[in-house]
């Protein structure tokens, strides 16, 4: 624990606030969790949040990500995000920081700049996406969910604004690390091996599948035809043994307890 | 020391407070969030949690009187780290007639300011008129050392007062530790939710001392027998201290009683 902390009283003084107005609430953890998140980047002077798992671990590999809550995230810049993610540059940007979640073997967070060197970002074939997406500096959690992979909660500036501060990294670490609301519920079940077995535009698709999208819509967002998608689509429907949209949607969030 | 005027973008590192109390904080709301239980279990996991905090050993909840010209009238409305006899010794000890005089400044501080405070016992009593009255005894023999006091203003009237204590022979609240309890208990509004109307207070105030206690015991659920033999009185007087808060406050048993004072069944209105 650093002697010299950047976090002030009236930090304290608001998660406090912050965390008594949600044990006030009617149990209810999904709410609460956003509720939690909200707050949590109304503290990190930001709108912008993503929470999702990754089922599985493989620094150097791209990471496989499901999305289950976003704050500040209209459907397009989603979309965008999820391109912007699913690159292989972005796998490799981040690698670092999987190695770091590995190697402490307990939850780490990073802002953008400590994980990888602004020349090298600069650089990544990745960086029009992620400014499509609207979105400039990031600041990531990762924490190991025991039994399963690692939950990834990250918060997210637009393209000019200023990095996210070591202030900022503390409170986001402290909260997220000791308020068990955050992880011990809500992690889908069934996903950890198949996924990654699929090509990287099927996970996108995926991920916008599971976020309720039609294929019309998709086709449209990834600038490919209908009939592509649908491609996509009967592959994946394969690969999980569903037949629909829906029970794909309860395979992978609920878990839906098929192979359980 | 004005807390209120505590600068609160101090950093923590000039603050009393560290990093590692601000993890022991939001460790324990995190648990209180995904805890089962309504308010009280709440309140109750959430108070225990400070004690541990700040190495209290117990605490009380009550709503009390705040008008300085009168003795503080008050009702346990919760507590935790007692057994019987010593919060029995505790509700003789803050029903003692000297109590006034050394509660007089906090109240009137408290009335000027309208605002939540929170107060050690070297703050509440800088000139240790406790130490010198006769309630002293009383607060020894309930084994109360260090004290501190959080007092937070009702928009129904009154104040909801929480008190949290070390037994005797350990050191004083310290400056961090107080923080701490008012930061807790002034930024959590649902641990003060219950109302209390004014009329209550007053009908409280205008009992004896001794009344005081008698009623507060009452309010614990206690038989007469129990008061007698904790208060060293005949069950017979007991009785007769009895008849009078229940005409006090026309009730017709110790049931009536508590649901009127402890959950307000509206029969004053």
């Amino acid at each position: 624990m650093p002697t010299q902390s950047p976090i002030t009283e009236q930090d304290l003084r608001d998660i406090v606030r912050i965390l008594g107005d949600i044990a006030a609430m009617k149990p209810d953890p999904d709410r609460q969790r956003i509720y939690l998140m909200n707050e949590l980047a109304n503290l990190l002077s930001t709108d912008t949040w993503v929470w999702c798992v990754a089922p599985l671990l493989d620094p150097g590999k791209q990471p496989v990500y499901l999305y289950h809550h976003t704050g500040g995230m209209a459907e397009t810049r989603m979309t965008r995000f999820i391109e912007a993610v699913e690159h292989p540059d972005s796998g490799e940007m981040t690698a670092p920081l999987a190695a770091a979640l590995i190697s402490a073997g307990s939850q780490v967070t990073r802002n953008i700049e400590q994980i990888v060197t602004r020349e090298r970002y600069l650089l990544s074939p990745a960086k029009p996406l992620w400014e499509a997406a609207g979105i400039g500096p990031i600041q990531i959690t990762l924490r190991p969910v025991p039994g399963y992979g690692i939950s990834c909660i990250g918060f997210y500036r637009a393209v000019d604004a200023p990095m996210f501060t070591e202030r900022d990294s503390r409170i986001a670490h402290i909260i997220l690390n000791e308020v068990p609301l955050l992880h011990e519920v809500g992690m889908p079940h069934a996903t950890s091996r198949p996924i990654p077995q699929l090509p990287p535009r099927c996970r996108l698709i995926i991920n916008l599948l599971v976020r309720g999208q039609t294929r019309k819509t998709i086709a449209t967002h990834l600038d490919i035809g209908e009939q592509t998608v649908n491609g996509y689509v009967k592959k994946i429907f394969r690969h999980f043994g569903v037949h629909s949209q829906a029970e794909l949607i309860a395979r992978l969030t609920q878990g839906d307890g098929r192979d359980g | 020391m004005d807390r209120q005027d505590h600068p609160s973008t101090l950093q923590l590192a000039d603050s009393p407070l560290t990093e590692g109390d601000l993890r022991d904080i939001v460790r324990l709301l995190g648990e209180i969030i995904s805890s089962q239980g309504g308010i009280t279990e709440k309140r109750r996991m959430l108070m225990d949690g400070l004690c541990g905090i700040i190495q209290a050993s117990s605490w009380v909840w009550c709503m009390a009187e705040f008008d300085p010209d009168k003795p503080p009238s008050f009702i346990g409305l919760e507590h935790g780290g007692w057994d019987d006899a010593r919060f029995g010794c505790y509700l003789e000890a803050m029903n003692h007639p000297d109590m006034e005089a050394v509660t007089r400044p906090s109240s009137m501080e408290l009335r000027e300011k309208g605002t939540h405070l929170t107060r050690t016992r070297r703050q509440m009593d800088p000139d240790m008129l406790l130490e010198q009255s006769s309630a002293a005894a009383f607060w020894e023999r309930a084994n109360i050392g260090a004290l501190m006091t959080s007092q937070r203003p009702m928009t129904g009237g009154g104040i909801s007062g929480i008190g949290v204590y070390r037994e005797l022979g350990h050191p004083h609240f310290s400056e961090r530790e107080a923080r701490i309890a008012h930061i807790i208990l002034s930024e959590i509004p649902w641990l003060h939710f219950q109302s209390f109307p004014d009329s209550k207070a007053q009908e409280i105030t205008r009992l004896y001392p001794r009344h005081r206690t008698i009623l507060n015991l009452l309010c614990e659920g206690w038989s007469r027998k129990k008061i007698a033999d904790h208060l060293n009185l005949s069950v017979n007087t007991v009785h007769g201290y009895s008849k009078v808060v229940f005409k006090h406050f026309n009730v017709h048993s110790q049931a009536e009683l508590i649901a009127r004072l402890t959950r307000g069944d509206g029969g004053d209105i």
